[in-house]
């Protein structure tokens, strides 16, 4: 170890660390203070062995009482400016767990955390596996940011990880005085604890948003949580301006300006930690605001993307990632600055504004797209392996950006094509997920060679690029064509048998999207292996394949149809609401192909029906959809039964499941009987002031099929329900009603002709060009009653 | 028995293109895994040396002053990259022994690049290769190891230290090779 050359230095100290316990009791004390010296050495290559055997003589070192020293010097080496030295004491620092001297414990820890953020993949690596080992020495106090940053770096390309909106809330609940707004602030803490809320873009998937009351109660604590975003306390400014950003949804639109100034300010708070709130407060807001305001948000998110503090530059990279639109000349200034991150010196936003010109893809000014992709050209031979995968996503995803020049898309893709052939596991996904969404952008002379290259890879060592590969294919079902079509089918029929269910269900999946690409002769062999797939030990396989079997009905040759059905309905009583849903779909496709039995028609019919009153809303939606299909299984044995059932579907909670109750009762208007006409009635007409979209459109529809039966007294009802559904604010729901008007010519009140004469000419001049043609054909229709 | 004789006696009665796990105690170690190199580039093999632990350069230097024949080699060296050292001419630097697909590869290119009928290749050592990985990872990674060099009719030796490597991994390294040497 005292030899003038550096690799025999570096060799005699791992092979002290091989020796390990061999070492004799005599010689310890001396052997460890020579490697914990090596550590100082003026060369690299021994600095790293030392390092290593470090953790290799944990035993040793610990026994002769030297754990203190050791531990101080691979913290030391941690900060080595050599990405292989800080990698190999984060290995080592792993090693030792619970030798570790317990006043060094969290000061460990907390190095290991901040490695997970280290500029090198590797070191990352290698931080987030010491974390593992670490995991019974970490204080409780920690615990939560070590699981945090673990999943962080397990999905670091994903994109930007936030704490829960729970943590900042109750940072700042006590603050609050006023008895009311206590109250309500925990009844935010419990509902933002169930709903995992993270940003404001999951509270507006919130189910309390759909209570109107709770959200004015929301709104009234908003003036006190900007007033905290001035505490002197900076973890008080930094959680209040978070929550601001994150309940930004239940601000009124006329404060919205003066929330938005609040944190604004605060973007140029003297602590960084506030800054960054504030960056992914904006963020949030960006979302809401009008225009002018937008340009202010836009502006001071790239002023802090130039901010010295790295906590600060990420969050902001990340929220710029939230712009929807750019107003007028924002567009040069914002991808500009995107471009400049490309090239900052921290990965995670180079990462990030990478994975954000592929978000903002639609959005990118003309002038700008060239330069951006030979950016990204550049970028996808970077040494870390993220930035190469995120290069790979942000060609994905702008696909329909790409360049009509030729030339210019075989670059792009031959790049692709380079990239799912990295070593990089991440990497090789992200360029296959490409390769999959660039499907007909491909040029004619490529396809073929990336069809093969996907071919390749279903046969890769990892189960995740497999699984990327298999929905590529499917993916790719409009571009496969002529002689390959067989090779194609019959690696992805190999693939359904892969040891990985994650790999087998896409598969199932792809083979559906093939439809008429699978060969007549080779169709037969494809269903029966869905079949088989059908009783796949995993649900997630189970329901692809059943779906699949649907997608395929029209291609799925003669003399299968018994056998289909019998699986299928063996289905419908899978423990899986995935695989019932499936189930019943693929009837209804079945049904639309011709294919059900006649002697098993009835019993299909009932088994559908009897998914009416299936525990998931999924499942009853498909239900109600698919009986409308098999209106002529259903004998007129059940048909009462099934309208009953239908009109109580209409009352369903979920509203996929209304919506197609609805249509369906529209369906089965000529045999609804002479009692339930009134029930059927009612039914539709209360889903006028439905919620959604989606089933006020089904509820004009099927009020316009109302016209034979509806009962005298509910005419004008009827009418009004349609004239109101004319003004809705969807124009599908505007488009169904004014047809269903066209067709109610005889049952339309004198009372009302005017005002249905009115509303349809007025949607004659309907902002839609659909509404506008729907509404000239029905005038045609009620030209009896148009003045 | 001297180290150099009880190599050479049991490598001698082993099939060509057998698969062995070298298992060697810790004092004994560089010394039998040199002469196990050797041993086999004597039988007129052509080989790639994969090291883990100590740097190329030593290793090359060990084998010189030992009269073995290194031209018939040619190395992988997964752990001077981490100290910043990338340069050989018959050595390939791998940046990280964690990045157990990229060895994969580089082996695979080695070996098809080895113009011979008669190839081995050495893994010094999968206890080294343990520092830098998980215990999972390096039982794929093994297991590709040697279904690689029985597809392609390769001699195989993997190095172990004795006690170093755990038992679940230890089984199945015994139970998918053709032999075990403990010296």
């Amino acid at each position: 170890m005292d030899d003038s050359d550096k690799y025999t230095r570096a060799s005699a100290t791992r092979s002290l660390g091989e020796l390990k316990t061999k070492i004799p009791f005599g010689m310890r004390r001396k052997v460890v203070k020579k490697v914990i010296n090596a550590s100082k050495d003026n060369k690299d290559i021994v600095k790293h062995a030392s390092a290593i055997c470090i953790g290799q003589l944990r035993l040793i070192i610990f026994s002769e009482g030297m754990m203190y020293k050791a531990t101080e010097r691979l913290m030391k080496l941690s900060y080595d400016k050599e990405w292989g030295i800080r990698g190999a004491s984060a290995i080592s620092l792993g090693e030792l767990k619970e030798n570790i001297p317990v006043s060094m414990r969290a000061k460990v820890v907390k190095r290991m955390i901040s490695l997970t953020g280290d500029i090198d993949q590797n070191v990352r690596g290698f931080a987030a596996f010491a974390l593992g080992n670490l995991k019974n020495i970490v204080p409780g106090h920690m615990a939560r940011d070590v699981v945090k940053q673990l999943l962080m770096v397990s999905e670091e390309v994903e994109g930007y990880s936030r704490r829960y909106a729970s943590e900042a809330i109750s940072e700042i609940k006590n603050l609050i005085h006023d008895e009311r707004q206590k109250k309500i602030i925990n009844k935010l803490l419990n509902i933002s604890e169930e709903e995992n809320w993270t940003d404001s873009i999951s509270v507006s998937k919130s189910q309390v948003l759909q209570e109107g009351a709770l959200k004015e109660e929301i709104g009234e604590i908003i003036g006190s949580i900007a007033s905290l975003t001035k505490n002197e306390n900076k973890e008080i400014r930094k959680s209040s301006v978070e929550v601001l950003g994150i309940l930004s949804v239940f601000i009124p639109v006329q404060k919205i300006s003066d929330a938005a100034d609040k944190i604004l300010v605060s973007g140029n708070d003297p602590d960084e930690a506030v800054r960054a709130s504030a960056a992914l407060a904006l963020g949030d807001l960006i979302l809401r605001c009008p225009e002018n305001l937008q340009i202010e948000i836009i502006r001071k998110l790239l002023s802090l993307t130039e901010d010295s503090a790295l906590v600060v530059r990420r969050p902001a990279t990340y929220a710029l990632g939230n712009i929807r639109e750019l107003p007028g000349e924002m567009g040069d200034c914002v991808f500009n600055r995107l471009i400049k991150l490309c090239d900052d010196e921290d990965w995670y936003v180079k990462s990030l504004s990478i994975l954000n010109i592929g978000k903002l893809g639609a959005i990118i000014p003309e002038n700008k797209l060239q330069i951006i992709i030979d950016k990204l050209i550049f970028l996808s031979v970077n040494h870390d392996k993220i930035v190469r995968g995120s290069v790979a996503q942000a060609l994905g995803s702008l696909k329909d950006m790409l360049p009509k020049d030729a030339g210019e898309r075989r670059k792009i893709i031959k790049i692709v094509m380079g990239l799912s052939e990295d070593v990089g596991l991440g990497v090789r996904a992200s360029a296959v997920w490409a390769l999959g969404e660039l499907k007909d952008k491909i040029p004619y002379e490529m396809r073929r060679n990336v069809i093969y290259r996907l071919l390749e890879l279903s046969s890769d060592s990892n189960w995740y690029v497999r699984m990327h590969t298999a929905k590529s294919l499917g993916k790719l079902s409009i571009i496969i064509k002529g002689d390959v079509e067989v090779e194609v089918v019959e690696k992805l029929l190999g693939v359904t048998l892969d040891p990985e269910s994650s790999v087998r269900s896409p598969a199932a999946w792809a083979i559906g999207e093939l439809r008429m690409s699978i060969p007549k002769d080779t169709r037969k062999k494809v269903i029966e292996r869905l079949l088989e797939m059908g009783d796949d030990e995993e649900w997630i396989v189970r329901g692809s394949a059943v779906w699949a079997v649907g997608k395929l009905s029209k291609v799925t040759p003669g003399g299968m149809e018994n056998k289909i059905i019998e699986h299928l309905m063996k289905s419908l009583d899978d423990k899986e609401w995935n695989v019932r849903g499936g189930g019943i779909w693929s009837i209804g496709r079945l049904k639309d192909a011709g294919m059900i039995p006649e002697l098993v028609e009835e019993k299909v019919a009932g088994k559908v029906f009897a998914a009416f009153s299936d525990e998931d809303g999924y499942v009853r939606g498909y239900a109600a959809g698919t009986i409308g299909k098999l209106k002529t299984e259903v004998s007129d044995g059940m048909i009462k039964d099934v309208i009953k059932g239908l009109v109580e579907l209409t009352d369903d909670s979920d509203w996929n499941v209304r919506g197609p109750a609805a249509l369906t009762l529209g369906k089965f208007i000529d045999r609804v009987p002479e009692d339930m006409k009134g029930a059927v009635s009612k039914g539709l007409l209360k889903l006028t002031g439905d919620v959604e979209w989606a089933v006020r459109h089904s509820a004009a529809y099927a009020q316009g099929q109302l016209r034979t039966i509806i009962p005298k007294d509910m005419k004008e009802n009827l009418v009004n329900s349609l004239l109101k559904l004319t003004g809705d604010c969807d124009w599908v729901v505007r488009d169904a009603a004014v047809r269903a008007l066209g067709g109610l010519v005889a049952v339309i009140p004198k009372n009302k002709k005017e005002a249905v004469s009115d509303a349809v000419k007025k949607l004659s001049k309907d902002s839609n060009r659909t509404v506008r043609d729907s509404a000239k054909r029905s005038l045609k229709r009620l030209k009896s009653i148009v003045s | 028995m001297k180290i150099k004789d009880k190599i050479e006696k049991e490598f001698k009665t082993l099939d060509d293109k057998s698969v062995v796990l070298l298992d060697l105690n810790a004092e004994n170690y560089f010394e039998a895994v040199m002469h196990a190199v050797d041993f086999m580039l004597k039988k007129g093999r052509k080989g790639v040396f994969i090291t883990v632990s100590r740097p190329y350069k030593y290793i090359l230097r060990e084998m010189q002053k030992r009269n073995i024949a290194t031209e018939n080699l040619l190395f992988i060296d997964c752990t001077s990259a981490m100290a910043g050292e990338h340069d050989g001419a018959s050595c390939t630097y791998i940046e990280n022994p964690a990045a157990l697909e990229e060895i994969g590869m580089q082996i695979g290119s080695l070996l098809d690049a080895i113009k011979s009928e008669e190839k081995f290749l050495i893994v010094d050592s999968i206890s080294a290769l343990l520092i830098y990985n998980t215990a999972p990872s390096i039982k794929e990674f093994s297991m590709f190891l040697i279904n690689k060099m029985r597809l392609e009719g390769v001699t195989g030796i993997l190095v172990t230290i004795e006690k170093d490597v755990p038992e679940d991994i230890k089984r199945i390294l015994i139970a998918m090779c053709d032999e075990v040497i403990y010296v």
